[in-house]
């Protein structure tokens, strides 16, 4: 069983370390699993699918969504200001909040990665997800006259 | 810079956007078409609808008294009218209506009323999507048949029952889509008089050259039957067994003025009943809605609200709302009023949607959006 230290360290893959409070952590399913599943003596949980830079927005994001007496309001900002950042950034965020089941964090990506799609040309909406386009003209030209319609 | 996107992803992503959103989509890349137009997205797209209020739509058929009429739609999640107008999905108007039976999972099913004979569509609004489908043994006529529609997950199939009203073709019909053929139900629901001891046959309810609908909740569609009293009938589209629930004895409460209209709909998964005492000159008219709060358990049969209402008569429950406040269609009284036609109101009174259409008639069913192809199911 882990000792009942206040902190956890969290080790990212490229030996970056963590550390957090041990009641903002174990609000994350995972962690609390490693915590209770793992004879985990030094308190240093090694998060395999994460590197540093990416840790360091999701502890950011923990962290204030922790913060006692925040308001909605000044959370609404810090969101807004987090989002900030590129397709890629925010990829790798969601599939950290995605290892790291964290839900919240896993819908507000998502909610921004709608919102950077919602009405844009097909072009734009490529670049966000970095697809190359794999249709000759000839074949983009029949998908989008088979729903035509729903570009008008 | 190329990122490598996790298909699971992109799914999280994909599952939320509206149908017409997802159909434009299908331009970004082949693996975007191929994800947008698999069944088990189709299926995870329209279970997350099912959830999200922007998914919930009204489609209203609006005909007129030269035979014209079209569709529209509108989201039941703002208050304005987002009119989607769309021509009948049928190559030829039909000269004599249409009418919306059912709907299940973005799909509806259409009558249509044809000089050379009737067709029954399915359609599916959201992708501008439909079928024909196979006709049933015996004609069909708008005022005495209806049809309900539901989804059977024992046999991955949709079901179509078409009910008639008693008399010489009372006989039920079942439709498997995937068999595509009808097959008759020759049993009907009995019931044990309590007075006589003797067996009743429960008939389908007629009031008014309408027949009550057929809704579908709970695997098992419903619909109002009248023996020696009133009572729901359901029979299980698994094992197509019939069941009877009961109604309490105070939901019936117009009865003995012979002119009342009953119905039942179901409204944010609940079985529910209403009644509307008819209009009599110079009094308004009282509508009263109940549901069955616990499927099945009679005693949870509970009075959601009443209205009086002075300017309109015959109202149908469409939709409940979030906050319990549910939309209605209701016929306006062209005696008090220049016009007549129907609107569509919420119970505390707001107008809702293309409101003060005149001289059309509307008919009007909720339904959530879905990406689902009709064609794919036959």
């Amino acid at each position: 069983m882990m000792s009942l230290g206040k902190l956890i360290t969290l080790k990212t893959n490229d030996n970056e370390e963590f550390k957090l409070d041990k009641t903002v952590a174990v609000k994350l399913e995972i962690i609390k699993n490693i915590v209770q599943d793992v004879d985990c003596t030094s308190n240093v949980i090694p998060l395999p699918n994460i590197d540093g830079k990416t840790m360091t927005k999701v502890v950011k994001y923990w962290k204030k969504h922790s913060e006692e007496g925040v308001t909605e309001v000044q959370l609404k900002n810090f969101d807004q200001d987090f989002l900030k950042m590129s397709h890629s950034e925010l990829h790798d965020v969601h599939l950290a909040a995605k290892y790291l089941d964290d839900n919240q964090l896993k819908e507000v990506i998502i909610q921004e990665f709608l919102d950077r799609i919602k009405g844009k040309p097909i072009e734009e909406i490529r670049e966000v997800f970095g697809i190359v386009n794999d249709y000759t003209p000839e074949e983009e030209e029949e998908v989008r006259r088979e729903n035509a319609w729903a570009f008008e | 810079m190329e990122i490598q996107y996790q298909e699971g992803i992109i799914m999280d992503i994909l599952i939320r956007p509206p149908v017409r959103s997802l159909l434009r989509f299908k331009c970004v890349s082949k693996s975007w078409k191929k994800l947008i137009s698999e069944s088990y997205f189709k299926m995870k797209h329209l279970s997350h609808a099912k959830n999200d209020l922007n998914s919930q739509k009204l489609l209203v058929c609006e005909s007129f008294a030269s035979g014209l009429f079209n569709f529209f739609c509108f989201s039941l999640s703002t208050d304005q009218l987002i009119r989607d107008a769309q021509n009948c999905p049928s190559k030829c108007t039909p000269f004599g209506g249409a009418n919306i039976y059912s709907c299940c999972d973005g799909l509806v099913l259409l009558g249509l009323n044809y000089s050379f004979g009737d067709q029954l569509l399915l359609w599916n609004h959201s992708t501008r999507e439909s079928t024909k489908l196979a006709l049933p043994y015996t004609p069909f006529k708008l005022e005495y048949t209806t049809f309900g529609f539901g989804y059977d997950a024992n046999s991955d199939d949709y079901k179509i029952l078409k009910v008639n009203r008693g008399g010489v073709e009372q006989a039920l019909e079942i439709l498997t889509l995937k068999s595509r053929s009808w097959r008759s139900i020759c049993n009907f629901p009995t019931i044990v008089c309590p007075k006589t001891g003797s067996q009743m046959e429960i008939h389908p309810y007629y009031q008014d050259f309408t027949i009550s609908p057929v809704v579908f909740v709970r695997g098992a569609f419903h619909w109002l039957g009248h023996s020696y009293n009133y009572s729901v009938v359901s029979f299980s589209i698994s094992n197509e067994v019939y069941r009877d629930i009961p109604l309490l004895e105070q939901m019936c409460r117009f009865d003995h003025k012979q002119s009342s209209n009953y119905g039942i709909s179901v409204l944010g998964g609940m079985l529910c009943f209403y009644s509307t005492d008819n209009y009599r000159r110079d009094q308004p008219v009282t509508f009263q809605l109940w549901g069955m709060k616990e499927y099945g358990d009679v005693e949870s049969w509970t009075e959601l609200f009443t209205l009086r209402a002075s300017d309109s008569y015959n109202i149908t429950p469409k939709y409940r709302y979030a906050d319990g406040d549910v939309l209605l269609r209701c016929s306006l009284d062209f005696r008090r009023q220049s016009c007549y036609g129907h609107v569509f109101r919420t119970s505390k009174g707001q107008l809702v949607g293309l409101s003060g259409s005149q001289s059309a008639f509307q008919e009007g069913i909720a339904y959530t959006e879905s990406l689902i192809s009709p064609k794919s199911l036959i």
